[in-house]
């Protein structure tokens, strides 16, 4: 079957190998594509995943080179179309500094920043951990349509430069999707650590006014099965993990396992 | 005499700076700026002392030369090197005979860190009268002929969309042009 997502690899990307396994089991055939790939190939494609990483080591600034290369000009043009694009950390990164998110006026113009991680004030380093978020607004993007507004989600944060900076502080207005830090019960508490990285309103993803481009900071692809979630969380998920394996014999879907349902779903004209 | 304050020092890395490489490359091959010469990239520390303690350029000296030889509190000597008050021109100004144009940027984020921690530990751990730290990034920036600030900020500097500028997010700092004559010997 010819592939229909194209997981951008990067130099410096590391993340693009679990990405493509969990879109592609989840019903999606996928590639890695190459940052340097002909741009009549890129263009082929139906939907695009900017994998985390570290891509350009992070020179400059996270994702400011990556986000200007040649291979950003067909993404910017395919998304401008319509077609699904996801940024996962150094992706989110590269779609904040390519102005495809929030991209309020869809001028693709820098409405955002992603800077270092702080905790009350002081910067605070590199931060690997598993935290909540909750979804809001989650039928205005195409990734996000299966969730509920009121689903307690736990995923992993995994960089050094995800807090969320907006001009004046203040989120861009309009009905866009976007995904904030919580604690178990669901509550956002813009204090460390329900908030990990002192992010602007506790966001950890947005999405663009159209609903086709999410960008999200936390690593889906990493709990997209059962078995990645770790038996220490909270909240009931350790007895589902126990309970998921069990039935299903080792393979279960994890708690973003709809992310990639939803995008393959969207592909294959489901609605 | 006492020594003007804050006391600057710039550092730089020893080796190859890849940071500063990248952006060059980046400038002229992937936003089009022809006329970029060199760039380079500097930490900038800016140090006030206690008004109490001693404040002769010697003793101001030795103050600093502890902090930076007995500690990694601002640099690591073993990769960075670093030059006090004032920097050295840049070679690109020297050589050749084509016309160039230095600049100076600053680089200052909107929300400034908390430094207090690393003036406790100098104070604390080096017994070194710091009363203030503020440390930023500086790009030197060395283009052939002369060209409006404009030109400068737009093109190379501020990113506002993935076509033009690149050295800074607005969103997040902002930056300030120093002037040559008061930063460099």
């Amino acid at each position: 079957m010819t592939a229909k997502v194209a997981v951008i690899q990067f130099p410096g990307s590391n993340c693009e190998y679990e990405t493509l396994r969990a879109v592609t089991y989840y019903g999606l055939p996928a590639d890695i594509v190459r940052w340097n790939t002909p741009l009549s190939e890129v263009s082929r494609y139906e939907a695009f995943i900017l994998p985390g990483g570290f891509s350009y080591q992070d020179r400059i600034r996270s994702g400011a080179i990556a986000s200007r290369l040649p291979v950003m000009d067909e993404v910017v043009k395919q998304a401008d179309k319509g077609k699904p694009v996801l940024g996962i950390c150094n992706g989110c990164q590269i779609l904040a500094e390519a102005g495809l998110i929030p991209d309020k006026d869809q001028a693709h113009h820098i409405e955002a920043a992603l800077t270092a991680n702080r905790k009350e004030q002081v910067q605070m380093g590199f931060i690997c951990d598993w935290v909540y978020v909750r979804i809001n607004r989650p039928e205005q993007n195409v990734f996000t349509r299966y969730f509920s507004d009121e689903d307690v989600i736990p995923i992993p944060v995994n960089h050094g430069e995800g807090r969320f900076v907006f001009p004046g502080d203040k989120l861009p207005s309009g009905d866009m999707t976007t995904i904030t830090y919580c604690d178990t019960n669901g509550k956002v508490i813009n204090r460390f650590p329900v908030n990990p990285n002192g992010s602007s309103h506790n966001l950890a993803g947005i999405s663009n006014r159209k609903g086709n481009v999410l960008a999200i900071m936390p690593h889906p692809e990493r709990a997209s099965f059962m078995k990645q979630v770790p038996y220490s969380l909270q909240n009931g998920w350790a007895d589902k993990k126990r309970r998921a394996l069990k039935e299903e014999n080792g393979v279960a879907e994890g708690p973003w396992a709809k992310l990639f349902a939803s995008l393959r779903d969207h592909l294959q004209g489901k609605k | 005499m006492t020594i003007e304050q804050p006391v600057r020092i710039f550092s730089y890395l020893k080796n190859t700076d890849l940071h500063a490489v990248s952006a060059r490359e980046t400038l002229i091959s992937l936003l089009g700026v022809k006329n970029l010469a060199v760039i380079r990239r500097l930490g900038l520390f800016e140090v006030t002392f206690d008004k109490t303690g001693k404040g002769t350029p010697e003793e101001t000296d030795a103050m600093i030369n502890k902090i930076l030889t007995r500690s990694y509190y601002l640099i690591n000597p073993n990769k960075e090197g670093y030059e006090l008050h004032t920097l050295s021109r840049p070679a690109a100004l020297q050589q050749g005979t084509e016309p160039t144009s230095l600049y100076l940027i600053k680089v200052i984020p909107k929300e400034p860190a908390n430094e207090t921690d690393t003036v406790t530990k100098i104070r604390r751990h080096l017994d070194v009268p710091v009363q203030e730290l503020h440390s930023s990034l500086l790009w030197e920036i060395t283009v052939k002929g002369n060209p409006d600030k404009n030109e400068i900020t737009t093109h190379l500097i501020e990113a506002t969309t993935r076509q033009a500028g690149i050295l800074i997010n607005p969103v997040s700092h902002t930056f300030q042009y120093l002037n040559p004559d008061d930063y460099y010997h």
